[in-house]
């Protein structure tokens, strides 16, 4: 059975910025020290008016394409995941399959995921390589949360910020690569963090909003993800001490370190590094890999344990011996 | 209760461990904004773990109270 294994990654982010000093003008009660100091966040991508999740992660593959050995050829599977598509339908990686240039003998689906998606995507991308469907899938995470956000919500606004990913993972034959997986799911949460109008439930045509109770997910995650991460070492015989990366979905500084505290991680093995590009949903773990990788950090038979959580709520966690 | 809790617990509020007194009293919903009540349930979940929601400990009145609430929790 062949594994799969995370050959590449490159992301885009677009050009427009947000500052803390935007923010700090914007709502003068708020304080730029205070919020880099609990965010972690100086500056945030934000799409322009006519740019989609689609077109970033068009930016993102080809990008991929250009700084890497890999062949658009030799593409099998296409999988993008967003919350943000460009049209109910068709499906948005179809049309990016024809953007990409990419075989027609390719796959191509879209799955609607936020900020656990890109574990999800890393679970189905093992599952189709291990049952020898596909070789070398592209995984493409991309949102544009900036477009639902209320310009009177400074919670909101302070944390999400737009951008892709493309991670390609391909077929391997010596074993290393993605590892056990754990995944979970708990539907009650759904009203926490929701975009009601626009679809079937919601009003057709009204203006999407995002709506975030920053309560209620906190207290889901402190309940929730250290159980999973320990259900995980458990089920893979390791310890934390295994361990050499916690690479967590990227919230926001705040979060990351009431759990990194909670489970007991060192400091120096658990990464927060998104000042730069903020919570970019499905999109936050690829970038904080691929900046490990920029930074050297990152080396070959490391250990790194991945975990993602939120919208949903939907949460996973998995083990990766890097290559 | 932990004095390491009440001085993080204090920062809160941009005041010292020793002003926080059983006896502090909050200036109602107002000064409950979207950073001190997540700040408010990570401490609790980080010192006692316990989750309290927002919506129990907004409504206390003193620090006292919120100390209540979080021993009943505790049981």
């Amino acid at each position: 059975m062949p594994s799969a294994t995370i050959n590449a990654i490159a992301s885009y982010l677009p050009d427009r910025r947000l500052t803390n000093e935007d923010l700090a003008a914007e709502f003068p009660d708020w304080e730029v020290d205070k919020i880099f100091k609990k965010t972690g966040i100086e500056s945030r991508a934000i799409a322009a008016a006519d740019e989609t999740a689609g077109d970033m992660a068009f930016k993102a593959a080809t990008k991929l394409f250009e700084t890497n050995s890999i062949q658009r050829g030799d593409i099998d599977f296409l999988m993008l995941c967003t919350q943000s598509p460009d049209y109910f339908l068709p499906t948005t990686a179809c049309v990016l399959q024809h953007r990409l240039e990419l075989p027609t003998s390719c796959g191509a689906l879209d799955f609607n995921l936020g900020c656990s998606g890109f574990i999800y995507g890393l679970s189905l991308a093992k599952g189709l390589i291990s049952s020898k469907q596909a070789k070398n899938v592209l995984l493409i995470t991309a949102e544009t949360y900036s477009k639902y956000l209320n310009s009177e919500d400074r919670s909101v606004r302070t944390i999400f910020g737009d951008g892709a990913a493309a991670t390609l993972i391909s077929a391997s034959e010596d074993g290393a690569g993605i590892g056990g997986i754990v995944l979970g799911t708990d539907g009650s949460g759904a009203e926490n963090l929701i975009v009601r109008e626009g679809a079937a439930k919601g009003t057709l045509g009204k203006t999407p909003e995002l709506k975030m109770a920053g309560p209620e997910i906190l207290n889901f995650t402190l309940e929730a993800i250290p159980g999973c991460i320990n259900g995980l070492l458990e089920q893979e015989h390791l310890n934390l001490d295994d361990i050499d990366h916690f690479v967590f979905h990227q919230a926001n500084a705040f979060i990351l370190t009431q759990l990194r505290r909670k489970l007991k991680i060192p400091k120096e093995k658990f990464c927060i590094n998104m000042n730069d590009y903020a919570n970019t949903v499905s999109a936050t773990i690829p970038m904080a890999l691929e900046k490990l990788t920029d930074q050297k950090s990152l080396n070959p038979g490391d250990k790194i344990l991945l975990c993602g959580f939120g919208v949903g709520y939907s949460w996973g966690a998995c083990i990766i011996d890097w290559t | 209760m932990d004095p390491e809790f009440i001085e993080e617990f204090a920062e809160v509020f941009d005041l010292e461990s020793e002003e926080m007194t059983e006896g502090y009293k909050f200036e109602g919903p107002e000064c409950w904004d979207s950073l001190a009540i997540v700040s408010t349930i990570a401490l609790v979940d980080q010192y006692f773990d316990i989750a309290l929601k927002a919506d129990e400990f907004t409504k206390c009145q003193t620090f006292g109270e919120l100390v209540k609430l979080v021993n009943d929790k505790k049981g």
